[in-house]
């Protein structure tokens, strides 16, 4: 993350003077068109979602690239962005809630679990199965945190992003970060302690 | 099976995870490509102003208060129908009168024929009793 922000600072200096140019964009988009994906993926769980959202991030950044007060990196910004549509897509979609109950189409979050998508350590099958379920216990105890403990999580162990990045970021004091991932790790240890008991 | 979960344990399993998300979030090549494509052409699209809700709400208003008044008024250039009354018939007390002379005078109309049929015979009836009755009190 330090690098793309030290390589960017030529960049920050183009969106304060807003001669951000289409090709200049075009480079912010490549370098962190993937990370935001992740990001929407690991906090919202639905592809269309994430990519429909990940268009609107950057072309929300283009528009209001002249409101870009350099206070944080380009990077740290457009996280931003990408939270705060993400915490809409959320509201949005917890209001459609009675409406999507009384129509046809059925519910369409997303619960599979994600049992290919941890590698073999080389350690025998049943480790290699708890390895597994372990990581669905973190989707699923992730998926129930609360908005800003779930942001702060994903943001620190999805993106490897410092404390201070995820308070620029989420617009917190470091402090505030600090609590709400506190609360997350020790919801997800938790939850992570009995799905082993229960085993 | 180790029920104990300790630093080590966590650090792995949230190793674990984010390893899962970033092979959740692996895209070919040209889905990045289209995603681009699709910021590209939305950076180039005319600002549109969208139109707040409250402004909405204003035209249909001013819809709704159109059509009530074009509904109460009558529209320009239309003139009302109206009711023709029947022609007042002026006549004095003596045309009444002869006209309710000539009106009982003449014959009963073809519907009232039973009726009047049946009057008759009622009053024939009535008269033979009448005259019985007499015929006996003079005997």
């Amino acid at each position: 993350m330090a690098d793309s922000v030290l390589s960017l600072a030529g960049m920050q200096g183009k969106l304060n003077s807003s001669v951000l140019t289409a090709a200049d964009f075009d480079e912010l988009v490549r370098r962190n068109q993937k990370r935001i994906f992740r990001l929407l993926m690991a906090l919202l769980r639905d592809e269309d979602a994430a990519d429909t959202l990940t268009q609107e991030c950057f072309l929300k950044a283009y528009k209001s690239r002249e409101s870009f007060r350099g206070e944080s990196s380009v990077d740290t910004w457009v996280y931003r962005i990408a939270v705060n549509l993400a915490r809409d897509y959320q509201r949005s979609k917890r209001q459609g809630f009675w409406k999507r109950m009384f129509s046809a189409t059925p519910e369409t979050e997303d619960e599979t679990p994600l049992l290919d998508s941890v590698t073999d350590g080389g350690s025998g099958a049943e480790a290699q199965l708890l390895a597994r379920e372990e990581v669905d216990q973190v989707w699923y105890t992730v998926r129930r945190l609360s908005e800003n403990q779930r942001e702060v999580f994903v943001l620190r162990y999805a993106e490897d992003m410092s404390l201070d990045e995820i308070a620029q970021a989420l617009e917190m004091q470091v402090g505030t970060v600090k609590s709400h991932l506190n609360r997350a790790l020790t919801t997800v240890r938790k939850r992570l302690e009995e799905h082993r008991r229960g085993n | 099976m180790a029920t104990e979960f300790d630093d080590k344990d966590v650090k792995n399993a949230l190793q674990s995870w984010r390893e899962s998300a970033e092979k959740q979030a692996e895209r070919p090549e040209w889905f990045w490509a289209r995603q681009r494509a699709r910021i590209a052409s939305g950076m180039h699209e005319p600002k549109l102003q969208r139109m707040p809700v409250m402004a909405w709400a204003g035209i249909a208003a001013t819809v709704a208060l159109g059509v009530a008044l074009m509904a109460g008024n009558k529209p320009a250039g239309m003139v009302p129908i109206r009711q023709q009354e029947p022609p007042k018939i002026v006549m004095t007390d003596q045309e009444l009168m002869s006209e309710l002379e000539n009106t009982m005078n003449s014959g009963v109309p073809e519907a009232l024929q039973p009726a009047s049929t049946l009057v008759d015979e009622m009053e024939r009836a009535q008269n033979a009793r009448t005259s019985s009755k007499v015929k006996e009190k003079v005997q």
